[in-house]
């Protein structure tokens, strides 16, 4: 990307030193990403420095400028929290999804109660690890021929208790795992769509 | 009359057309971020703030009503210029109509 060239010092420190920020703040995204997002601040700094007509100083045109801008911490958090919850959910990537929630967290209950969820599902992977460790005491468990337990059980409740699944309570839990955790993914994508056009589309105290 | 009452009102309205706004100024000519802060200021007197504008766009893109791509300028400095989508002006349509009705409906209600 080209910079813009200060000719005063002063200017071309506070430039740089906003967009170090920007670069800080949208680190967290893809680099598709961060190159468009500081590619269209360049821009507009560069259109609303040359279109101001006062004969204000170049250091003041762009002072004015930036402290229009906000501090990119700020103005781009929107920006990022949506653009990483795209990547999230076209991605399918647990990471990212976790990253996506948190920086969502402060835009509605809703994604709190996603991030819980996936936190339970994360915990429910523990499973896998307590079969290969005390396969005696995990899987699905007859009572009398009905069943009575699935999931990990302490010593003494395993007394009249047969496990059926052995190991192939692994599979299970790895495919339960798995289509938990596309419906949950699916769901907030459904979700996202919906409040997005919400928020976009004009008039929507009308509905 | 209720000063702050109005204001709230006021602002609730600028929040709810905003997109609104935006669309039916890039049925006329695409235009760059900085071009449509400008537009909207001069033509509807909205002080929007960049952190407004740019997720706004955004999400405009994400739902497929606006399109945007990098046009290259003497300066080496692109600006990014964002365009109507078929489905954007099918849309704006649409809310048009809804637009003049409820403000007919509305100036009936005296």
């Amino acid at each position: 990307m080209k910079r813009i060239e200060f000719t005063d010092e002063r200017a071309m420190s506070i430039y740089t030193d906003y967009m170090v920020r920007v670069e800080r703040m949208t680190k967290i995204l893809p680099k598709e990403d961060q190159n468009e997002i500081l590619m269209e601040l360049n821009s507009h700094i560069y259109e609303a420095v040359l279109q101001d007509n006062s004969k204000e100083t170049e250091l003041n045109k762009l002072v004015d400028v930036i402290t229009r801008l906000g501090a990119p911490e700020k103005t781009l958090a929107q920006l990022v929290a949506d653009k990483k919850m795209n990547q999230a959910l076209h991605t399918f990537n647990p990471v990212h999804l976790i990253k996506a929630l948190a920086l969502n967290v402060s835009n509605g209950i809703v994604y709190v109660a996603f991030f819980i969820l996936y936190l339970l599902l994360a915990v429910s992977s523990l499973l896998i690890v307590l079969k290969c460790i005390y396969p005696q005491n995990t899987g699905i468990f007859l009572h009398n021929g009905y069943l009575s337990a699935i999931g990990f059980i302490g010593n003494s409740a395993q007394g009249n208790l047969t496990e059926i699944a052995g190991w192939a309570f692994i599979p299970m839990v790895v495919a339960y795992l798995l289509i938990c955790y596309f419906a949950l993914t699916l769901l907030l994508k459904l979700r996202r769509k919906r409040t997005a056009s919400t928020k976009t589309h004009a008039m929507q105290w009308t509905d | 009359m209720n000063e702050e009452f109005l204001n709230k009102w006021k602002s609730q309205v600028k929040k709810g057309t905003l997109g609104f706004i935006l669309l039916r100024l890039l049925r006329k000519k695409e235009m760059y971020g900085y071009e449509l802060i400008e537009q909207v200021s001069m033509k509807v007197s909205i002080d929007i703030a960049e952190g407004t504008l740019y997720p706004l766009l955004n999400r405009l893109k994400d739902d497929d009503l606006i399109s945007s791509k990098w046009v290259e300028q003497g300066s080496g400095i692109p600006r990014k210029y964002y365009s109507l989508t078929e489905q954007g002006s099918s849309t704006l349509l649409a809310m048009e109509k809804n637009w003049n009705e409820l403000s007919l409906a509305i100036s009936k209600l005296e």
